[in-house]
């Protein structure tokens, strides 16, 4: 696994380093106009290689999430850039971006958002509808490997906690995804199925998928390549390998 | 996995809303098929009842029709028999000749040519026929003393461009006379005896029995002799003649015919019981003609009066399917726009991941309006059978929903066609909205707000 270090205060790159890597992230800014102004992401720069898993830890409002979201290309910076795999998502056009999604990332969420009147199975093998590469036997294959098989025809609602985000995590890895974006998914766990997701993720990661996590939980650090930290949609800096609480 | 399953299990899941909108549209689709069905089946009852109604009038009207055709041969023909045996009725004189001379003395003065006779009898003559050249004058039989009428004639004159037709009278013969009954009852002659006028030996040929008229008093005899007795060589006092049996204003169409002809000349009627008895048959006739009329005049105004009903039905009908229809629409469509509504806000979280897992636009906006277009096509499935059979249950065609669907059979597919297309159109416009809003939820918002 990759292990470079970036800051804000230090954003070059070796031209080796930009080949490399999966997502760049160059000066990226977003702010939210409102009542309140508050400044999300200020000049953001990283660069996530394949296979790496990366946690990145800070409180709530911090931006985690929007740098997760703008990295996960849902969500439209005001400045810079992000390249992934090369490409450039906010310069394709909207449904060009979201083929671009359904192909290379994958999503994990706190709150699992499964869609509640389908299935275990069903859900699992959702991004079939955006991603046509996706078969009934990777889904099988993932129901399997997460302990759900006894809970295929089960709904959303039928599951415990910790079976929900196995699923939400086989329904990320079911196309295969070069990047899992997960956002604090241990959150609503207890600490056994918490371990679990944080192992899935990390045995994604040394499968040579990259894995960016944001979280405020310290625990999650420990199966990180790298911890960075985040306050005023700023990244203060970065702790390589696993983090320690404090 | 595909957007028609995850509709189908979203269908299933979410039961209560669609079971609901698939009502208010089925009510609102049967409201508009169980109108159209009415409005159509007015249409087809107004045709059926018009169609029989004017088929039994013509069927009346032409019976009767027949009736008075056949009554006014008969008319014709009887008056045609009367005509002849009543004899002549009209009189051709000369123009200058003084019709109170005529009416008050019952004799005539002025004269024409004889030739006249000639020139009507080689036109193409229509409206008379039987023409008679006679001499008239009221004298005093020298040798008898008494006053009689003078009548010469030479018999019928035939009209060139017809058949010969049987004369109504004989000519009488050079030498002999006939006379009416008072001179017969005066003088007592009989047929065969021989007497002398003005000086011209007579033999008595005929005796008419008593008439109550003129020709009670009058003496007939050749009209060459006549003319000679009255010193009028070739001149005639009048052309008797029989009218045609034409219907209307007889005479004026015979004045004109005549004047064309000989136009120094004026035609006269006489009152006779003939034309009494002709003209009350006219009457009759006309009588009847006026009624068949008024009986036709009568069925168009039954047939308006019947039209006039039915469109008022119809009038009806329309202006209250006009607000009854477009309301249960308004209504069905209110009410699914809202729970489709519902349901988009009920399925942020559902329309984020599909985002996040890459849904296109027309993807999300497929998942909605397929939802919009089951509900259309169950809702106007099940509303254009009710709106059928509460159609049939609201009009009066057809007795039995077979008989009914005979009648509509045309208009059937129409309808069966025309409910569930409008309301998969309903259902659609009314899910747009929503759809709308789906489409437009941002997929980071949502996902943001349940995780920050």
């Amino acid at each position: 696994m990759s292990t470079s270090m970036q800051t804000n205060e230090d954003t070059e790159q070796t031209p080796e380093a930009t080949e490399t890597a999966l997502v760049d992230v160059s000066r990226l800014s977003k702010l939210y106009t409102g009542q309140q102004e508050i400044k999300a992401l200020d000049d953001v720069s990283l660069k996530l290689h394949a296979g790496e898993f990366v946690v990145i830890r800070g409180a709530s409002g911090s931006g985690k999430t929007t740098l997760l979201l703008t990295i996960g290309t849902l969500l439209r910076p005001d400045s810079g850039t992000l390249r992934i795999a090369g490409k450039e998502p906010y310069n394709l056009s909207n449904d060009d971006r979201a083929r671009f999604r359904a192909d290379k990332i994958g999503f994990v969420f706190q709150q699992f958002h499964l869609v509640p009147y389908l299935s275990v199975l069903e859900n699992i093998q959702a991004p079939a509808l955006t991603n046509p590469h996706v078969s009934k036997d990777d889904a099988i294959r993932l129901m399997e490997q997460f302990g759900l098989s006894d809970r295929s025809n089960h709904l959303a609602s039928q599951l415990s906690s910790g079976e929900r985000q196995r699923c939400a995590l086989a329904r990320a890895m079911v196309t295969n995804p070069s990047l899992l974006l997960a956002d604090e998914p241990t959150g609503n766990l207890d600490e056994v199925n918490a371990e679990i997701v944080m192992k899935s993720l990390a045995d994604f990661a040394q499968r040579g998928g990259t894995v960016l996590l944001v979280t405020h939980d310290l625990r999650n650090s420990e199966f990180a390549d790298r911890t960075l930290k985040m306050s005023n949609g700023r990244i203060l800096m970065e702790e390589t390998g696993h983090a320690e609480s404090n | 996995m595909n957007i028609f399953h995850l509709i189908w299990r979203e269908l299933k899941f979410r039961r209560g809303g669609f079971v609901l909108g698939m009502l208010a549209i089925a009510v609102a689709t049967a409201t508009f098929v169980a109108a159209e069905v009415i409005l159509q089946s007015d249409q087809i009852l107004t045709r059926q009842l018009l169609d029989e109604q004017q088929a039994s009038f013509e069927s009346s009207i032409a019976q009767r029709r027949q009736d008075v055709e056949k009554a006014g041969k008969a008319l014709e023909d009887a008056t045609r028999k009367q005509m002849l045996k009543l004899g002549f009725n009209l009189l051709i004189l000369p123009e200058s000749q003084d019709l109170d001379e005529l009416h008050l003395n019952g004799t005539l003065s002025a004269v024409m040519p004889e030739s006249y006779v000639e020139q009507l009898a080689e036109s193409s003559i229509v409206t008379v026929n039987h023409l008679l050249p006679a001499v008239t004058k009221r004298i005093v039989w020298p040798e008898k003393d008494i006053e009689v009428v003078l009548h010469g004639t030479r018999g019928e004159v035939p009209i060139m461009h017809r058949a010969m037709k049987k004369p109504l009278l004989d000519a009488v013969a050079p030498g002999q006379m006939v006379v009416g009954h008072s001179i017969h009852s005066q003088l007592n002659l009989k047929v065969g005896d021989v007497v002398k006028l003005m000086g011209e030996e007579f033999t008595i040929s005929q005796v008419h029995p008593q008439r109550g008229s003129a020709d009670d008093v009058t003496v007939w005899i050749d009209l060459e002799t006549a003319q000679k007795l009255l010193g009028m060589e070739n001149l005639i006092h009048a052309i008797l003649a029989l009218e045609c049996e034409c219907a209307g204003d007889r005479l004026a169409v015979i004045r004109e015919e005549i004047a064309g002809i000989l136009p120094a000349t004026q035609v006269i009627e006489r009152y006779s019981q003939a034309v009494t008895r002709a003209e009350a048959r006219t009457q009759a006739k006309e009588m009847a003609e006026l009624a068949l009329e008024r009986e036709e005049q009568s069925a168009e105004t039954l047939l308006t009066q019947l039209k006039e009903a039915r469109a008022t039905t119809e009038a009806q009908h329309e202006s209250l399917t006009a607000v009854v229809v477009p309301t249960s629409y308004l209504a069905a469509a209110s009410l699914v726009a809202l729970l489709a509504l519902m349901n988009t806000f009920q399925r942020q979280s559902e329309i984020g991941i599909l985002r996040a897992l890459g849904a296109t636009s027309k993807q999300i906006l497929g998942v909605f309006l397929g939802k919009a277009f089951l509900l259309g096509l169950t809702g106007g499935l099940l509303g254009s059978a009710a709106g059928l059979f509460i159609g049939w249950l609201l009009s009066d065609l057809g007795q039995t929903p077979g008989t009914f669907v005979k009648t509509f059979a045309d208009d059937l597919g129409m309808v069966l066609l025309s409910g569930p297309a409008t309301a998969i159109l309903l259902a659609g416009l009314a899910s747009w909205i929503a759809a709308l809003v789906a489409l437009r939820l941002d997929a980071a918002v949502i996902l943001q707000k349940e995780t920050t």
